[in-house]
């Protein structure tokens, strides 16, 4: 369902895993911040993601561990994602927390492609790409190029990406290469006070501070060898990511915000508060890395029983730095953080599945992840220290399948995962503290040829987690916490021409104990409890013209988001978009019209709650507001696509 | 598939579209804290009404007291008063410091912390402290916690009806020495400008006012004491001539506008 409705980018493709929500609150350049189950993973500090073989979270990036960018990806060239809720699979790691996804690359369209599009606001995007005849789909390279000046100001974004790879065969085995580049620049408009807005203050689409923006650059090698036949299979992948991100934010203006120091160092603050809060964030990174398995058959009480050995490894050398900067001069008033990092994640994992008796398939494994950390601190209150710290978790993972019917399953998972912290938080020979997690879910699946259903419940306790918090502004380490939903989801295909998917999760976040200003009962804000998606696809062949086929497209997707917790007992706006996609396509020329947010909703894409100041010198209202981010009004685009 | 199951299927979309909007009625539970409506009320001190003796040595009379102001914020960061409470040391202290004496460091900077609650007076108010009965002032708005500090921000100019004759604090009175000393009361007309506060306190802002400590869970009425035996605390009217009762002796004088911006002249309290 990937190809149904209108995508902008790989990151929105998201929204059809069932109970993930996006939210594009940095600017339509920067990583989205994605809801899950119940989690606010933030940039994706609770989603591992792989693309190609590659993970694409940052380790410790210093806007947010996990940080995911998935920008580098035009939509066309995602042919598959696959999503894994919570942490039952030994294949899981770091940020497994909510689950993980894993996107496979393809373009399937033989020969050339080239379209050009325009729309609303001044959006352009080129697209190009080629597919060799008689190759697998996994062999293609693709160009894109897009750019719009925005809905209102500060919105501008620009992005170029180029993505290839290649399989082919070498003897017995196979070769997958995977290489691409990318990079963007773009303006973010930031947050506004909702009682400005409410009020007309301030026009929904304005920005308080029109300096915010970033930019962004990725480039990435994979190249899997693999290896398979009937009994067993092996693959080995290292890659390569080279990485950098600037982003410029301006949460809370000049507020003077509380700090801990010495009286010097409070008072540098507070002077470095009244020119401004605009914070300039930069992070470098180069990711080295392998993946690596071997299954074999190992029959034991059935010939399907197999057994999996694997490793994992990746080494990041990073480099960030954290600076305040001057609203009006754009000038370095307080130089925050400055460090470099090596961190470092190696892993080993046995995967067994055994059939004991008819019907039953029970599969489990252990894991083990030991994760090292060297930070130097070249800047900030810790200037001149250089430390280490080291860690290592133990996963254990186990998974029931009993076939009820031949097309119907019950399902049991148990599973541990984690997420590693931030690099920068450690201290000198701690043994890095993990966030541990154990995950539940019982549930049915149905499998037909035409439809494929699933029901689960599933409940995952933390150890202690991450929420944003209203004084600090940024994410605080809190109590831990339990999260307790049912899920449902309906994928069906009832005409060559027709498919339709379903999902509805509903999802219990809340404290399980008493620490920090939270009380055990008390639920966690910001993820939102409710998340519905459908989409719709309808391709009928119209007839024949010109003695071609003429084939239409029409598809539909919907997200609904509703009861968002926030802070002091509040509940933030539901949301309800439609995306709809009209194309008509005569062989080689297609001609299509995208419209994002059909009905015109007005909603809100984020909503927080912590203090601001935005006006200088005011008497300013230091105790927390609602703050949003304006979600994009009704934006037309149309194409025009050829196949050569 | 027949159109007949597509017909349940189309259903199925339609339900799982309206199921969200659905569901956003409250299912129970909500996060930590609630909003809160604080009402606001001056006060001032009852022995303000009478004669009372400086830190100076001064018998003082007030007739007229009036400062202007512009809002109020309160704090779940302790006072500095707080911080200079003498330790109260431990029986194993007690027995240890027998032997070796105990060295107490500086307390530490006062640190406001968070922001729990505040009122906008909306511009520069006057406040009357010899009115007949306590001021009502805007409401306010808080969230719930502990509340133990707060700050009271003098306005940064005179209030448009002018009832402070373009100041933002007038004390009006005679004052005798104590001891008996001097000839005849010294009648008063003490000025306070913003620029003369500012030279004590950043903005206006007299930070660190004590709250007293107060587990906020719902509505109340923050009360605001004003003090103007503090304002005068330090006034030295020898300084000044003497004045007549119909003219008294207008002066800006340091030890007014320090007292005026005194956090101690200034209490706070919650009420439910």
């Amino acid at each position: 369902m990937l190809s149904a409705a209108p995508h902008r980018t790989a990151g929105d493709l998201l929204l059809t895993v069932p109970g993930m929500a996006l939210s594009q609150h940095g600017g339509e350049g920067g990583a989205a911040q994605i809801f899950f189950r119940g989690f606010d993973a933030v940039h994706g500090q609770d989603l591992e993601i792989w693309a190609a073989g590659a993970p694409v979270n940052d380790v410790s990036n210093v806007h947010g561990q996990g940080y995911a960018d998935l920008n580098f990806l035009p939509p066309e060239v995602v042919k598959r994602i696959r999503s894994a809720p919570g942490t039952y699979d030994p294949r899981q790691g770091d940020f497994s927390v909510a689950g993980s996804v894993w996107l496979e690359l393809g373009y399937d369209q033989p020969g050339f492609t080239a379209s050009a599009g325009a729309g609303q606001f001044g959006a352009r995007r080129y697209f190009l790409a080629y597919h060799p005849e008689g190759w697998s789909e996994a062999t293609f390279a693709a160009f894109e190029l897009y750019s719009t000046d925005g809905f209102g100001p500060s919105r501008a974004l620009r992005r170029t990406s180029l993505v290839s790879q290649a399989e082919l065969p070498i003897a017995s085995a196979s070769l997958r290469v995977m290489a691409s580049t990318y990079a963007a620049s773009f303006a973010s408009a930031g947050v506004l006070r909702l009682s400005d807005i409410e009020s007309g203050k301030i026009d929904r689409f304005g920005s308080y501070d029109e300096h915010q923006g970033g930019d962004a650059a990725r480039s990435q090698l994979v190249a899997e060898l693999s290896h398979g036949d009937g009994d067993s299979r092996w693959s080995l992948a290292p890659y390569v990511v080279l990485r950098s991100m600037r982003l410029r934010e301006d949460f809370t203006g000049y507020l003077v915000q509380p700090f801990t120091g010495t009286a010097a160092e409070v008072a540098a603050a507070n002077r470095a508060a009244e020119q401004g809060n605009s914070e300039q964030q930069i992070n470098d990174a180069t990711t080295f890395g392998v993946t690596g398995s071997y299954r074999r058959a190992l029959p034991v009480f059935s010939r399907a029983d197999s057994l999996e050995a694997g490793v994992f490894g990746r080494l990041d050398r990073i480099g960030q730095s954290q600076k305040k900067l001057s609203i009006d001069t754009s000038q370095v008033t307080l130089d925050e953080l400055d460090s470099k990092i090596i961190a470092s994640d190696v892993a080993g994992y046995v995967d067994l599945a055994l059939h004991p008796i008819h019907r039953l398939v029970v599969r489990g494994g252990l894991r083990i992840d030991g994760l090292a950390y060297v930070t130097q601190d070249n800047g900030g209150q810790g200037q001149g220290q250089r430390r280490s710290a080291q860690g290592a978790h133990l996963g254990k993972k186990a998974t029931a399948d009993y076939g009820i019917l031949p097309a119907l399953h019950a399902v049991a998972s148990y599973g541990d995962g984690f997420r590693s912290p931030q690099a920068r938080s450690l201290q000198e020979g701690e043994s890095a503290p993990f966030t541990t997690v154990q995950s539940f879910e019982l549930g049915l699946r149905l499998l037909t040829e035409r439809v494929r259903a699933t029901a689960s419940v599933f409940r995952t306790l933390l150890s202690d987690d991450l929420a944003f918090n209203q004084v600090t502004a940024r994410n605080e380490r809190t109590p831990p916490t339990r999260r307790t939903g049912v899920s449902a989801e309906i994928s069906a295909a009832p005409r060559r021409w027709f498919n339709v998917s379903a999902s509805l999760t509903y999802t219990r976040a809340e404290f399980t104990n008493t620490d920090g200003g939270y009380t055990a009962g008390d639920l966690l804000p910001y993820a939102p409890q409710v998340v519905g998606r459908t989409d719709l696809a309808l391709t009928p062949t119209l007839g024949r013209l010109l003695n071609r086929p003429l084939t239409a497209h029409i598809g539909i997707g919907q997200t609904a988001i509703a009861r968002r917790p926030l802070p002091f007992g509040e509940m933030g706006h539901n949301a309800f978009l439609v995306d709809a996609l009209v194309s008509a396509r005569l062989k080689e020329v297609e001609l299509s019209v995208s419209v994002f947010n059909l009905l015109n909703a007005a909603w809100y894409d984020g909503e927080y709650t912590f203090a601001s100041n935005f006006e200088r010198g005011s008497l300013p209202s230091l105790v927390p507001q609602r703050h949003v981010t304006v979600g994009a009004p009704r934006t037309v685009i149309g194409s025009l696509s050829l196949y050569l | 598939m027949s159109f007949h199951h597509l017909r349940y299927l189309a259903l199925l979309v339609v339900l799982a579209s309206l199921a969200p909007t659905a569901c956003s009625a409250d299912s129970g539970g909500s996060t930590a804290g609630k909003r809160i409506t604080l009402q606001t009320r001056m006060t001032t001190e009852a022995k303000a009404r009478s004669t009372f003796t400086t830190g100076f040595g001064w018998d003082v009379t007030l007739t007229k007291a009036i400062v202007a102001a512009s809002g109020l914020y309160y704090f779940d960061g302790p006072p500095p008063t707080a911080l200079l409470a003498p330790h109260k040391p431990s029986l194993r202290e007690r027995i240890g410091s027998f032997f070796i004496g105990t060295a107490y460091a500086h307390p530490g900077h006062y640190q406001a912390g968070t922001a729990l609650g505040q009122v906008d007076f909306g511009g520069s108010t006057a406040l009357d402290l010899f009115a007949s009965k306590p001021r009502e002032l805007p409401d306010g708005e808080g969230v719930t916690g502990t509340y133990r500090s707060a700050r009271f921000v003098l306005a940064s100019k005179a209030p448009k009806d002018d009832t402070v004759a373009g100041h933002i604090a007038i004390a009006e009175g005679s004052a005798v020495e104590h001891d008996g000393s001097s000839r005849d009361p010294i009648h008063f007309r003490l000025l306070a400008d913003y620029d003369d506060v500012s030279m004590n306190v950043n903005g206006g802002s007299v930070d660190g006012c004590v709250l007293d400590e107060a587990s906020v869970e719902a509505d109340g009425t923050i009360t605001v004491e004003v003090r103007p035996t503090i304002w005068l605390n330090l006034v030295d009217f020898s300084k000044l001539e003497p004045g007549t009762e119909d003219a008294p002796t207008e002066a800006h004088d340091p030890g007014f506008s320090q007292g005026v911006t005194a956090l101690s002249a200034y209490h706070f309290s919650y009420a439910d």
